[in-house]
């Protein structure tokens, strides 16, 4: 077999998942800390920002800043996901930041969460999990013994 | 639901974060060949995931779409907007077919229909914020017919 393995041998598999739901979890909450900051800032100017100061305020406003740096933390750490795991084993872990952000909406921000809404979410969820049962013929999933 | 220029916002922004995706996905694969399989710490590795064209391009388009997504988030609830990021993963289901040479198999046309009639019914879901309580307000004060 000349397949590649799943993941890279330095990081261990279950090491591997457990870094993936912390960042995928961290990544609902930074864009809980964006909706939170841009709402608080165009409310306060009457619009989204069209001119560049008023941009950079907006991106500097520490709310926003700190989604943003969440966002672009997870930016890297995807990368590095994704060069270690296959996209279509990756991706399904993106279903929990779903539950994290309609929750988080709901509590936090006050949006209206429908019952309409949360059955559009599960067979969102659902559809996202079907990836995950799909042929990945690019890479194949290991064995139980293939732990070494 | 929310009006038409801010849904074609909202998915230009996801279409730049997807094709992003796809061309960061090309530039890691080419990164991790060119380091003979295994990346190394990620610190180490930071200097040549940068200097990957693919990589930067991925880059480029993911701070444009979230330029495009802050603006999306000043206008659309964040419970609304977060869950049709899950376009993306369509997007990626086909291109994965073109770059990469997946398959298309059952389970991913399970996955296209599921997500499509999840964003399809989340659209029906959300109330246009800014329209309704105006409408109903005009419905109070103005007595029908004229009459008083």
């Amino acid at each position: 077999m000349t397949s590649p393995p799943l993941h890279n041998r330095r990081t261990a598999l279950p090491g591997m998942i457990l870094f993936i739901i912390l960042m995928v979890t961290l990544a609902g909450i930074g864009q809980l800390f964006i909706k939170h900051g841009v709402t608080a800032v165009t409310d306060r100017i009457g619009g989204f920002p069209t001119d560049i100061i008023g941009f950079f305020s907006l991106v500097f406003y520490p709310p926003v800043f700190i989604g943003l740096v969440i966002y672009f933390f997870f930016g890297i750490a995807w990368l590095k996901i994704l060069a270690d795991v296959p996209v279509s084993f990756a991706f399904p872990f993106l279903a929990i930041s779903y539950i994290v952000i309609i929750l988080g909406s709901f509590w936090f921000l006050g949006e209206s969460v429908s019952s309409l809404k949360i059955a559009s979410v599960v067979l969102i969820i659902a559809g996202v999990t079907c990836l995950s049962r799909s042929d990945t013929s690019e890479i194949p999933l290991p064995s139980p013994t293939d732990v070494s | 639901m929310p009006d038409p220029t801010e849904l074609v916002v909202l998915f230009v922004a996801i279409a730049m974060g997807a094709v992003g995706q796809i061309a960061m996905k090309a530039g890691m694969n080419r990164v991790r060949t060119s380091t003979g399989g295994d990346l190394g710490p990620i610190l180490r590795a930071l200097p040549r995931m940068f200097s990957d064209g693919n990589v930067l391009v991925g880059i480029g388009l993911y701070v444009l779409s979230t330029v495009l997504w802050l603006w999306v988030l000043s206008r659309v609830p964040l419970s609304f907007a977060y869950p049709c990021i899950s376009v993306s993963y369509i997007i990626i289901i086909v291109a994965g077919k073109w770059v990469f040479r997946e398959r298309i198999d059952a389970w991913k046309i399970a996955a296209i229909l599921l997500i499509l009639a999840g964003v399809i019914m989340l659209g029906y879901s959300e109330p246009a914020p800014e329209c309704e309580p105006t409408i109903s307000k005009a419905l109070l004060t103005v007595p029908h017919g004229g009459s008083s």
